[in-house]
Parts: structure tokens; C-alpha cells; sequence
């Protein structure tokens, strides 16, 4: 053993070199990353300042938008209003003339010679009294209802006098 | 193969030391000072994004509202809602009501005038009424009144919209039961003129073809007959007591 060599001051001198290496090597590290972090947070910090700010306008935008959105849907039940109002116009005016309309043809086709004593109108039939001078005028009467397709339930004919009275009752099925 | 027994441990790691100092630091300082700086720098690039789909978004809701308006003021306003007395108080003034029933589910309106202006407004205004289905009408009187008796259901509120023209306008045809052949007397007579008096002792001045009464026309005159044609076109002849 004691032929081997005494390595003890090589691992001394080598033990200090490299302490000596590895602070100078940390240091050379720790001054280069604080230089490059330096500038990294520098560049970061200038492309931030570029860019403009836009935190007051997209809460302004924001706002605004829930503003239009609250319009909108205000108009948009105003419209569902203004539409079921409509529905129901055109409603009550087809009912309207559903019910006239028979009742309107058959007096633009009245003919003379016939006089009206009470129209009734019901869902589905129209009841008409007329007094008539003669025959004829009633088979004119008769033939127009037919041919504004209405279908005759039931007539019944009274005689008073020189007049003669009918009661027709027609359905407009 | 070098034999590093008996080198000291600094020898053999500095160079791993180096490198975990330079990788923990660099790492350290990102982490501390870079990504907060960077996490700033992203969050102004989202904000502008953001910026711009709101923007976006605005043009869209802004234009669906011009839509909305445009077709709100292309659509008729609808007339506000009505209570029977506003409807009752649209009735024309030669329109007269004698009845109105108010009911849970439906009402029932009496009105009178002459048949023609009946039946006139009738058709004009009954299809204005919304709200109301009409479900019955009947039409009877005697002479130049005639009662008009409507029925309808309520269905919603009552709204009066403006009146349009549905319908052509029509005269009513002779209207109401004939009276009976008038009872004159023939007093004197000159050519086509001449001096009836009637049961009540009054004296009336006609001449031939004149309407003498609203049903019966004055005809003829032969001796002391005198001839009628009513409205209906029926004729009827009155014999004057010989004086």
C-alpha cells in the first residue's frame, strides 16, 4: 500500500480548481439568465405597450351589446304583439265575412217584386222571411240562392191575402 | 475507461451542477418574471380579439334591430285594446242602442235605425270588432225602423281597428210587411189631381202616380175606384162610398 502514490494534494489542487470553475461558471449563468431574462421581460414588456389597450372599450362593447340585446328582445315581443293582434284581425274579419257574406250575395241578387221581412242568421243557416207580389219572384229568389250555393232545408209558405209570405231557411255548407 | 475512483465529487459534477443551475434558474426566472409578463402581453392580444367578436356581435344585434323596427313600422299599428263602453261610443250617431247583454263569454247588442243604415254599418263595422265572433244576427221590424239583435262570443280583448271596405256597398230591398190597401175616400177631382180623405177625416191632395203612402201608389182613378200598386208590385183597388 504504501507504494501507491500519495494522490492526496492532486485531489486538493484539483478539488480548488474546480470550486474555483464551477462559482466563476454559476456566476458567467447567473448574470447571462439575468441579462436574457432581462431582455425577454424588456421585449414582452414593449410588444405589451404596443399593443393598445382595449380593457375600457370591450367593457363599453359589452355593455352595449347587452343593451341591444335587451332592445332586441323588447322588439321582438312588441313584434309577437303586434302579430298575435294581427292573427287575430285577420280572424275576426274572416269570420266577419263568413258570416255577411252569404247574407250580402243573396241581396245583391235579390230580385224585385220581393220584399224582405227578417233575415236570422245562425252558424251554419241563414232564415229568411220574404213577402212576394207573385210567384215568379220567389222562383228567381230560389234559383239565385241555388246558385250561390246555399241547399234549402225547409220552406214553408204562408198566404195573406194577394201576398203570399215564405220562410226559407238555407244552409251555406 | 477512466478510473474516477478517488476524485472528488466536485470534480465529477461540476459540470451537471453548472447545467442544473443554468436550467433551475433560467426556469425560475421564466417562471417569475417572464410568463407573468408574457400572460399580460396574451391577455391584451385576447382582449382585442374580443374586442373584435363584440364588435361583431354589436353589427349583428344592430342589424337584427333594424330589422325588427323596419318590419314593426311596415306592419299597421294595432289599435289599442277597448272596453265596451269605448265600443259603444264608435257607434255612428244615427245608430240607436236599445239593448246590450254583457256576459262571462259573449254579449248581445240590440240596435235600431233605418234598414239601410242598418245593414250599411253593419257590414262596415262588424269586421273591425276584433274580438268578437259573431255567432247570431237577426234583422226584423216593421215600417222605415228595422232592430237589428247581434250575438257574439268574446274571445280575447276588444279591439276596434280602422274600418276598410269589405264588402259592396247594397241597398236593402223593400223592406217590412206591406200594409194593407190604403182606405181613401175620393172627395173631387180634377183631371189627374185629386182630394182624398182618409178614415180620420184628413184631406189629402195627389195626383195619379204619386206615392201616397210609403207601400201603395195611386195608380188609377175610374169613377170612383181608385187603384194601387204597392212597393211589391201587388195591386188593390178601394171603392169610394157613393155621397
Amino acid at each position: 500500500m504504501s507504494a501507491l502514490l500519495d494522490l492526496t494534494p492532486w485531489r486538493q489542487r484539483l478539488s480548488h480548481q474546480r470550486w474555483r470553475w464551477l462559482i466563476r461558471g454559476a456566476l458567467l449563468i447567473t448574470l447571462s439568465g439575468f441579462g436574457a431574462l432581462f431582455s425577454a421581460w424588456m421585449a414582452l414588456d414593449v410588444l405589451t405597450r404596443l399593443e393598445p389597450d382595449h380593457q375600457a372599450e370591450a367593457t363599453r362593447l359589452a355593455t352595449q351589446v347587452t343593451d341591444v340585446k335587451e332592445a332586441v328582445a323588447r322588439l321582438q315581443a312588441e313584434f309577437e304583439d303586434s302579430r298575435t293582434v294581427e292573427r287575430s284581425r285577420e280572424s275576426t274579419q274572416q269570420q266577419a265575412i263568413a258570416f255577411l257574406a252569404p247574407i250580402q250575395a243573396a241581396l245583391a241578387v235579390f230580385p224585385t217584386g220581393l220584399g224582405v221581412l227578417g233575415i236570422e242568421r245562425e252558424p251554419k243557416t241563414v232564415r229568411w222571411r220574404v213577402q212576394f207580389a207573385h210567384v215568379a219572384a220567389l222562383t228567381a229568389f230560389e234559383r239565385a240562392l241555388h246558385t250561390l250555393g246555399f241547399a234549402s232545408a225547409a220552406t214553408q209558405v204562408t198566404r195573406q191575402g194577394a201576398l203570399m209570405t215564405l220562410t226559407v231557411e238555407w244552409t251555406d255548407d | 475507461m477512466t478510473n474516477r475512483i478517488g476524485v472528488p465529487w466536485i470534480a465529477r459534477g461540476a459540470l451537471l451542477a453548472l447545467i442544473l443551475w443554468f436550467i433551475g434558474f433560467l426556469g425560475l426566472g421564466t417562471l417569475m418574471v417572464i410568463w407573468p409578463a408574457f400572460e399580460h402581453y396574451l391577455e391584451r392580444l385576447r382582449e382585442g380579439h374580443r374586442v373584435e367578436a363584440l364588435r361583431h356581435e354589436m353589427q349583428h344585434w344592430k342589424n337584427q334591430e333594424t330589422a325588427l323596427r323596419t318590419a314593426l313600422y311596415a306592419r299597421p299599428a294595432s289599435p289599442p285594446t277597448s272596453s265596451v263602453a269605448d265600443w259603444l261610443a264608435q257607434f255612428p250617431p244615427e245608430i240607436t242602442v236599445l239593448e246590450l247583454t254583457v256576459e262571462a263569454k259573449g254579449l248581445e247588442l240590440t240596435v235600431e235605425a233605418t234598414p239601410d243604415a242598418l245593414w250599411a254599418w253593419v257590414t262596415r263595422a262588424m269586421p273591425t270588432w276584433s274580438g268578437l265572433s259573431p255567432i247570431a244576427l237577426r234583422m226584423q221590424g216593421v215600417g222605415p225602423r228595422a232592430q237589428l239583435i247581434l250575438a257574439f262570443r268574446r274571445e280575447s280583448l276588444l279591439r276596434i281597428d280602422p274600418e276598410t271596405d269589405l264588402f259592396e256597398p247594397t241597398v236593402l230591398p223593400v223592406w217590412g210587411p206591406l200594409s194593407a190597401c190604403p182606405a181613401y175616400t175620393l172627395t173631387s177631382r180634377i183631371g189627374r189631381t185629386a182630394q182624398l180623405e182618409g178614415l180620420s177625416g184628413t184631406k189629402h191632395t195627389v195626383q195619379v202616380s204619386d206615392w201616397v203612402t210609403a207601400d201603395w201608389q195611386l195608380i188609377h182613378i175610374s169613377g170612383r175606384t181608385l187603384q194601387w200598386r204597392s212597393r211589391l208590385g201587388t195591386l188593390c183597388q178601394s171603392e169610394s162610398p157613393a155621397s
